[in-house]
């Protein structure tokens, strides 16, 4: 994980410079952590305008909140919780204002399901595979968005942003075991999600 | 175990969270139950879908919008720290001075005009030209503006008027001159001088200190240890390297007047005469007798002792 171990003393001199409002240094910043970063927002939130959207103010909001940076915990652990705050506001707002339901297939009958690749980077793979990925992020995608907040949220900051699971209960502020469990529980439940959408869908299958 | 035991660790299983002896029970149970087998089975597709799904990076036009987007926060911040407590009626016309020089040292240009004058100088001491990235020596009467990092060498101590406000810069010290009266302590020691009607700011990492008075500025760096175990189920205990930080403190000792330490979370400290203020990077400031009677009188020689 950028931003830990060896580089904690680095961190914390990036983001001294930062403060000094060093233009190289916030670009450094979020070379840090972006690819992890941008990968929990998009999975959590699923939408790619508001992925976009929190992934730049959740840097914004590193810059305002930098004097509450604690050095004992890792640079990429605080910039993590940032944008989980942000992206759970903004759920909580989407769910205030009786918007369209975090459900991807209902998102896509009205023509507006985005799944990033088009104006997002990815790596550079073979057209099967890449049209292998499609078909998993569509239906990845559409299934992550009926877990429940909190288990989509552990789940993806351990298979998307690679975190510890120490880091994932810092963040969510829950101990080590409470994680373990919600990220098992959100395997299990995506998996029955994925196995009915299957079930529906048998050409789906791949055998 | 139970089928119902073994659906309940299939997910464990396939992340590698399970202990060896539970995990070889449920490959046991596995291989006599088809109906755990297959559920076993569509967990691991679930997982590599999961995995396989593309991961994505942002653009490059994103990443410099967020780049653009902190450095306006940066100058809003700065902007907000500068003119707080100022009164009322020059609210506005600070506020827009303010927001058009931290602009312009967003972009890392020099100000236009001088922010100091070097009166008095006891040696070599060097003057970064950003544009240019080269140092220059300084002289006696040279102008420094906003955008300039000043350092002294060994030996040397430097004198900075402007008007009523000085700045003494003490052996071996840097300092970045980022407004007209706002400057950033890099290294070293200085004594910052400034009447009550022209506060001066000096700043370290998101700290704002307010000066009015005369007050000695120094750096002070701690070093702490990190250490512990990280144990996951099934897995041998892991012994990270110990992490050192290092903690970086400002350090205030107010001769005269007083100075207000302003963090960006509103955390406030005012140090008086006599006093020694202390904010560290991360944590609460402090304040405190001053110990060292002393304080400043390496100034003398610039004819600015106490």
């Amino acid at each position: 994980m950028p931003g830990q171990g060896e580089d904690m003393i680095d961190d914390e001199e990036l983001l001294r410079r930062c403060a000094r409002g060093d233009a190289a240094a916030y670009r450094e910043l979020v070379e840090r952590v972006e690819k992890p970063l941008v990968n929990f927002i998009l999975r959590f939130v699923g939408e790619r305008s508001v992925a976009e959207d929190l992934f730049q103010e959740t840097f914004v909001r590193v810059v305002k909140t930098l004097g509450s940076f604690k050095p004992e915990a890792s640079l990429s652990t605080w910039i993590f919780t940032i944008a989980r705050n942000l992206s759970l506001d903004w759920l909580k707002a989407k769910r205030r204002h009786r918007e369209t339901p975090l459900d991807a297939a209902s998102s896509e009958e009205k023509g507006r399901v985005i799944y990033f690749k088009d104006v997002l980077r990815s790596g550079a793979a073979a057209p099967e595979e890449r049209a292998e990925a499609s078909e998993d992020e569509r239906r990845v995608s559409a299934n992550l968005a009926k877990l429940s907040p909190i288990k989509r949220e552990a789940l993806v900051l351990r298979i998307y942003a690679g975190l510890q699971y120490s880091e994932i209960a810092r963040i969510q502020n829950a101990p080590v075991g409470t994680v373990k469990f919600r990220i098992h529980e959100a395997l299990k439940d995506l998996s029955q999600l994925m196995g009915a959408g299957e079930d529906r869908n048998p050409a789906a299958q791949g055998g | 175990m139970t089928c119902s035991d073994v659906r309940k660790a299939l997910s464990g299983l396939a992340l590698g969270d399970l202990d060896a002896e539970p995990a070889a029970d449920v490959h046991a149970h596995l291989k006599s139950c088809l109906e755990c087998r297959a559920e076993d089975a569509a967990i691991g597709r679930t997982l590599g879908a999961l995995r396989r799904a593309a991961p994505v990076a942002p653009s490059t036009e994103r990443r410099s919008a967020a780049v653009t987007a902190m450095l306006r926060a940066h100058g809003d911040q700065a902007e907000k720290l500068l003119t707080r407590r100022r009164p009322v009626a020059w609210i506005p016309l600070a506020a827009a001075a303010v927001f058009l020089l931290v602009v312009a040292a967003a972009l890392n240009l020099r100000g236009g005009g001088a922010a100091f004058t070097v009166a008095k100088i006891t040696g070599g001491a060097k003057i970064l030209d950003r544009d240019a990235g080269v140092w220059h020596p300084v002289v006696g009467g040279a102008a420094i503006s906003v955008g300039d990092r000043l350092v002294t060498e060994p030996g040397c101590r430097v004198l900075l008027v402007s008007g009523e406000t000085e700045l003494l810069l003490d052996v071996e010290t840097s300092v970045d001159v980022v407004a007209p009266r706002r400057v950033t302590l890099d290294a070293g020691r200085m004594i910052a001088v400034a009447p009550p009607s022209k506060v001066l700011v000096v700043t370290d990492m998101s700290n704002a200190v307010r000066v009015a008075g005369r007050v000695e500025f120094s750096l002070r760096e701690t070093e702490g240890a990190i250490g512990g175990t990280f144990e996951e189920q099934g897995k041998d205990p892991v012994v990270p390297k110990t992490i050192v930080v290092k903690k970086k403190s400002l350090v205030a000792r107010v001769q005269a007047g007083e100075v207000a330490l302003d963090g960006v979370r509103d955390q406030l400290l005012r140090a008086s005469a006599g006093q020694q203020g202390t904010f560290t990077f991360g944590g609460k400031p402090e304040t405190a007798p001053l110990k060292d009677p002393l304080v400043g009188t390496w100034a003398e020689e610039l004819g600015e002792g106490r």
